[in-house]
């Protein structure tokens, strides 16, 4: 048994940030990770971090509430106002935070921190280091976790969590290098984990991201929020859907259909290639489906070619990079193949500001969570800006929690009792001869909702998957281990993970179904409008053990702004 | 369907009491088919989902950010990932576990050292003064000298590759080094004495022999041996002229 | 922080900037040395001319500065190389230590072999 006061899961941005929070308050904090913190999929954000420092030339009036307005107008006004103007005002200290811990931003000539122009804002406000951001903010983020002196465990897989009495009092976690289960008793927990993207077969996601914490406080009996939202990136490689940052539009970079048009004059006129993701990827799989993809195939051009090698070279090395290994192809003498390719959920644990769920002591931030900041569609260059901002009111929030706690000590029968559910889950799993593949359950999964739950979405296509899922979620439950061994066990934790993997996804799946409008990443064919009257809130999904989650709805923070048609 | 031939060494640590308490290292050969492409790494996967689910081997980003999949591919550091076998030699694919490190199972290694002697040189920015309202400035010439070390992701090849290393299991080695280059170089930090020892004695800096090992085997083409001479000098400039940084 | 990777005597940079600086003067007074003997024309051959020259002030430096650059750059440099053979902790102080008593003694034997000049 190992105890800590806090144990937060996951060391990407969020759970760092929360860490470094809880440790200055003078909380037992430790980080359990199923990688190295400096090895999440945090550092492999590219473009940038917003905030409204006001450096770039044509921003000089630049104001956090104008970034807050260009936030929720991107969200389709499903994102919660008063969250958003929190993000948006702490952007600016969380910024400079960063700089002063560090952080290597690119630099204008008289040495204040670069901004570069993003989709759907008003502003250039996106704070970069080349392109390769989230790498910079990761690193120096552990850095200071290091010097704050926060312990790491590092190669642990969250299992499960310990739940006494409808409080969260620890997880269970299997260490991989030493191929045994611990019990981890705490006062509070901290979910990190990132994102869900994995559930679709085209993600930019690193592969550790399953979604298995969302799907731990889910199995918990926590809600996820928001499911059906899930951001399409209008630019990922086409043979291995890796990320070409939005930095690449952003730096002057065109789309090109297979007539050579920049087709975003039709869909909007004004942002061209600089509208929000949602539009851009729709504009994208329209182009492609009427027929005008490159040769009439299922992808579309990146050009960056005109903005000259010296350009290139200097603010997006890294996308260069990443298209000679993995494309073939130098941009600086030919167009990018893409396509739009799963990037982002918007949706995840349902918390609020502070990161609290509702459940005593349970707690996440970060792309597992939804405040809900980016409601519909998040902006890009606000996910990096999402996990420091949130991550550390989650830390304050936790400390503050534990704080006013009477008794310390953890839960020695709830935990033992998880310990052992854990243990009896792997045996089963272990001991099934004969029984289903997971691989090709994954595999089953990660098609079914690439092509039922994709950019453009329609009832009886939906049903058709959410069917699918379904005998996907009572085939999981045979699943059979093929390796009982106890060192770094991938099979075993793959197989952890998808079961998770299937109920996140069929929460999306039902979520997606149930809401018949269209908003943001949520485009209908049968319903192509946005319904305020009826679905301006947000979706609730509650565990089941059989079959999808119940749905329940839940009002949006309005207030600073009025929803209105979304033109750009 | 074109196949590809991955030779693996396997070891397993829950092995280490039978068969000559070899922990049954041995090489195994896998046959995998693909279509017009294939990493290393995806090969990886095959394998371990159609083939051998006991294999064990890192990974994370797939997309040669995260550092998790350097390995011995055909006698050549890499990332598991960022190695297609179209760009390798005809015949079977020898994929090794990163040499002269201790191995956990199969192709993973133990990064313990490595780790803790990245913590050891305060891998962080030290400041004596308080920070300024906005971001401290740094022009864009100073900003340029952090290019080439912040790229750094940690991904031990240089450090496995390193015959200084080999030799004193107590040497910083070249990561750890350049991660102290890093800040050392940094317009914005204002360490005194406070790194500078962790780093200028014979099991830091002075152990580099200048072999060039490390840049051979850097995946992102980084220059480990150029940031070490630079801390040596900077060292001399520091103690012996009383230069402030 | 790791256990046992800082050195406390910091004795490295004396060794490394000696070792630079004394690779600078074997550079100098060996390019001298080549260019006297072979290039310039220092007059006749003969034992009374170089003996004289030897004795020369200037001469006299020059030629225990390349002693001493030399012993220890040869040294050092063997150490060097030696300690990438396992030579750690005590064994490293044993093995320096060694080569120092060495060096002392080869420089006195080659002091010995240019006193007469000095003397002269």
């Amino acid at each position: 048994m190992i105890y800590h006061e806090l144990v937060i899961v996951g060391g990407g941005l969020a759970g760092l940030r929360a860490a470094i929070e809880a440790k200055k308050q003078g909380i037992d904090v430790a980080i359990v990770s199923q990688v190295w913190p400096g090895r999440s999929h945090s550092g492999a954000a590219q473009g940038g971090v917003n905030a409204a420092l006001a450096n770039h030339p044509d921003s000089a009036d630049d104001t956090w509430e104008k970034h807050a307005f260009d936030t929720v107008k991107g969200s389709d006004y499903l994102a919660d106002q008063d969250a958003v103007a929190q993000m948006t005002k702490d952007a600016i200290p969380v910024i400079y935070e960063l700089d002063h811990a560090g952080c290597p931003f690119s630099r204008f000539d008289d040495g204040r921190i670069a901004q570069r122009p993003f989709g759907g804002a008003g502003y250039p406000r996106t704070c970069y280091g080349a392109d390769k951001t989230g790498h910079y903010m990761l690193h120096t983020m552990v850095e200071q976790a290091i010097e704050a002196g926060v312990p790491m465990y590092v190669e642990w897989f969250v299992a499960r969590l310990v739940v006494d009495e409808g409080v969260c009092r620890g997880v269970v976690a299997y260490d991989m290098v030493g191929g045994t289960f611990e019990l981890f008793q705490a006062e509070a927990v901290v979910i990190a984990t990132g994102g869900a993207g994995r559930v679709y077969s085209n993600s930019t996601n690193a592969i550790i991201s399953t979604g298995y914490g969302m799907a731990m406080a889910y199995h918990a009996g926590v809600a996820l929020k928001d499911l059906e939202f899930v951001q399409f990136h209008p630019t990922g490689l086409l043979t291995t859907n890796i990320l070409m940052s939005e930095g690449a539009r952003g730096e002057g970079g065109y789309l090109l259909n297979g007539l050579g048009e920049r087709f975003m004059q039709k869909y909007a006129p004004k942002a061209m290639e600089l509208a929000p993701r949602d539009i851009t990827s729709r504009s994208i799989q329209t182009e492609i489906n009427e027929g005008r993809g490159i040769d009439g195939k299922g992808y579309v051009y990146l050009d960056l070619r005109h903005l000259g090698a010296p350009k290139i070279l200097e603010k997006l090395p890294g996308i260069r990079d990443l298209a000679i290994h993995f494309e073939g192809v130098d941009p600086i003498e030919e167009p990018i193949p893409i396509v739009p390719s799963q990037h982002y959920s918007m949706g995840g644990i349902d918390t609020d500001m502070d990161g609290r769920t509702s459940m005593p002591g349970l707690y996440a931030a970060g792309e597992c969570a939804c405040v809900s900041v980016h409601g519909a569609n998040r902006l890009g260059g606000n996910s990096l800006l999402e996990t420091v901002v949130f991550g550390r009111r989650t830390g304050a929030a936790a400390a503050q929690y534990i704080d006013g706690l009477e008794d310390l000590g953890g839960s020695a029968a709830a935990g033992e009792e998880a310990l052992a559910d854990v243990r009896d889950r792997v045996r089963n799993l272990a001991n099934r001869e004969g029984g289903e593949d997971p691989y090709a359950i994954r595999a089953a999964m990660t098609s079914t909702m690439k092509e039922h739950f994709g950019v453009f979405r329609e009832a009886s296509v939906m049903q058709a998957g959410l069917d699918k899922m379904l005998d996907l979620k009572v085939r999981v439950k045979e699943a059979e281990l093929r390796h009982a061994g106890g060192v770094f066990n991938l099979d075993m934790i793959r197989t952890f993970e998808l079961e998770g993997m299937v109920d996140v996804a069929l929460g999306i799946a039902a979520g997606a179904l149930a809401r018949t409008e269209s908003r943001g990443s949520h485009s209908r064919t049968d319903f192509p409008d946005r319904d305020d009257a009826n679905w301006l809130k947000h979706t609730l999904a509650f565990y089941q053990t059989d079959g999808g989650p119940r749905l329940e709805a839940k009002a949006v923070g309005l207030g600073m702004f009025e929803p209105q048609e979304r033109k750009y | 369907m074109p196949e590809a031939t991955f030779r693996i060494k396997r070891h397993n640590p829950e092995k280490l009491d039978d068969q000559n308490g070899t922990g049954d290292d041995r090489y195994d050969d896998f046959t995998v088919p693909y279509e017009s492409s294939l990493t290393v790494l995806e090969g990886l996967f095959y394998i371990q989902e159609n083939l051998d689910g006991s294999l064990s081997f890192r990974y994370c980003c797939r997309a040669a950010v995260c550092g998790s999949c350097a390995m011995y591919i055909n006698g050549t550091y890499r990332l598991a990932c960022q190695t297609n076998v179209r760009h390798l030699d005809d015949g079977p694919i020898t994929v090794e576990p990163m040499p002269h490190m201790p191995v956990v199972k199969d192709l993973v290694c133990d990064m313990t050292d490595f780790f803790a002697k990245y913590e050891t040189v305060m891998p962080h920015i030290i400041r004596n003064s308080a920070p300024p309202e906005k971001e401290i400035i740094q022009s864009p010439e100073d900003r340029k000298k952090l290019d080439m070390p912040v790229d750094c992701i940690l991904c031990g090849s240089c450090y496995s590759s390193c015959p200084s290393v080999w030799g004193e299991g107590n040497y910083l080695g070249p990561a750890a080094l350049l991660k102290a280059y890093r800040f050392e170089v940094d317009s914005r930090d204002e360490a005194r004495k406070e790194r500078l020892p962790r780093f200028d004695n014979e099991r830091g800096s002075y152990r580099c022999h200048t072999i060039t090992n490390c840049v051979e085997a850097c995946p992102k083409e980084l220059n480990p041996t150029e940031a070490i001479q630079w801390l040596k000098g900077a060292a001399v400039r520091r103690r012996l002229l009383g230069r402030a940084k | 922080m790791r256990q046992g990777v800082i050195e406390e005597n910091a004795g490295g940079m004396w060794l490394w900037l000696l070792q630079r600086l004394t690779a600078v003067v074997l550079i100098v007074g060996l390019a001298v040395h080549i260019v006297a003997t072979h290039v310039l024309n220092l007059g006749e051959l003969s034992y009374d001319n170089v003996a004289g020259r030897l004795a020369m002030p200037l001469f006299v430096v020059v030629d225990f500065a390349l002693l001493g650059a030399g012993i220890f750059h040869a040294l050092n440099g063997l150490r060097m190389v030696l300690l990438d053979y396992g030579f750690s902790g005590r064994s490293k102080t044993m093995l320096s230590w060694g080569l120092f008593v060495f060096g002392v003694a080869a420089f006195g034997y080659g002091a010995w072999a240019l006193w007469p000049w000095l003397t002269a």
